[in-house]
């Protein structure tokens, strides 16, 4: 009975692994694709930034990138639908949970949210854009805090961040 | 004597030190010394500031007070740049990043784009930077390493962050608004 359990525990944890490797396996599959453009920020860059003290900054801002510890963005101009309905086909939407779906001028801006287990923390917010000029996939990994997590898209400066300023306070 | 030998040791030592971190880079730099198309220098961190002011003497004003008192800080720069990137073999680039994972590198940043691809490693100590890599991969061109050695605190950072803010703050008028 004890081995059983065992086993049923280490089935359990593949099958999450699993799950939590679809979309890192997605980044890895295109990460080296020349018609993706891709930026991979690591948490010790996340964490050498928060030690930087930046005259005027936005005390929110400055926490907020303290609590990040990843930034993945994928993106390419390349058949962006067809690439926007692979995306949604390999990620497990179980896993996460659909916070917005936008269409605005023709592009689908889709916020899938998933949050620590048992709690109500989102540890990773996924952004999906997909339309007929660009396909963006941008993952943010840490403590995210949704209601400032916009002001992010002013601050950076890549293909599709202008749309996390769509996430608006509930 | 006693003095002559206690410098002797912390000479030794410091060198361990200084090349302990960088025995995958040194090693992947000497398989492919000899090889045509390959060339490799190193510059002194006098130099780097000796060209560095030369280079920065026609520049802004704003780029001016922001990187010089950042050039201080730099030991040497050591520059590897093999002219056509088929010369490196991309399994041995793989095997280096592994290699310099095993010696506490840690990946910072990677950006490809339209073929370009940059990737920033750093080597820390106690939040100081004392070792920054950057392998770029120039389109099917070129492919360049550089490895920048000194001492970088997140105040000095911070300090050339705050220069160049408050020197385009000032330039485009947000200064006086400030008086």
């Amino acid at each position: 009975m004890k081995n059983f359990i065992i086993l049923l525990l280490l089935c359990g944890t593949s099958a999450s692994f699993a799950q939590n490797d679809a979309v890192s396996k997605f980044f890895k599959s295109y990460a080296d694709d020349t018609r993706f453009s891709s930026v991979n920020i690591s948490p010790k860059m996340f964490q050498l930034v928060s030690r930087i003290k930046i005259n005027d900054m936005d005390a929110d801002l400055q926490a907020m990138l303290k609590n990040l510890t990843g930034l993945h963005i994928l993106s390419t101009k390349v058949t962006p639908k067809i690439f926007y309905k692979e995306a949604l086909g390999k990620i497990n939407t179980k896993e996460y949970e659909e916070l917005m779906k936008v269409r605005d001028n023709g592009e689908d801006v889709l916020f899938l949210t998933k949050a620590t287990t048992g709690s109500d923390k989102i540890e990773e917010l996924l952004m999906l854009v997909g339309g007929e000029d660009e396909f963006s996939l941008i993952s943010f990994i840490g403590d995210i805090d949704l209601n400032k997590i916009g002001r992010l898209g002013k601050s950076f400066n890549f293909q599709g961040s202008e749309h996390l300023e769509k996430i608006k306070k509930n | 004597m006693k003095t002559f030998l206690l410098s002797f040791i912390c000479i030794l030592n410091f060198n361990a030190l200084s090349t302990a971190q960088e025995a995958s880079l040194n090693d992947f730099k000497r398989a492919y010394n000899h090889r045509d198309g390959i060339h490799r220098f190193t510059v002194p961190g006098f130099l780097v500031r000796m060209v560095g002011n030369i280079a920065l003497h026609d520049e802004d004003k704003i780029d001016q007070d922001a990187i010089k008192p950042l050039m201080r800080n730099i030991g040497s720069v050591s520059v590897f740049i093999a002219e056509d990137q088929a010369i490196v073999d991309f399994r041995d680039i793989n095997r280096l990043k592994d290699d310099m994972a095993n010696e506490d590198y840690e990946p910072l940043l990677s950006v490809r784009d339209a073929g370009d691809d940059v990737e920033i490693y750093s080597w820390t100590r106690k939040d100081i930077i004392r070792r920054i890599v950057f392998f770029v991969h120039d389109g099917s061109d070129s492919f360049v390493m550089v490895n920048i050695r000194g001492y970088f605190t997140p105040d000095d950072l911070s300090e050339m962050i705050n220069k160049y803010k408050d020197g385009k703050d000032y330039k485009e008028g947000s200064g006086l608004k400030k008086l």
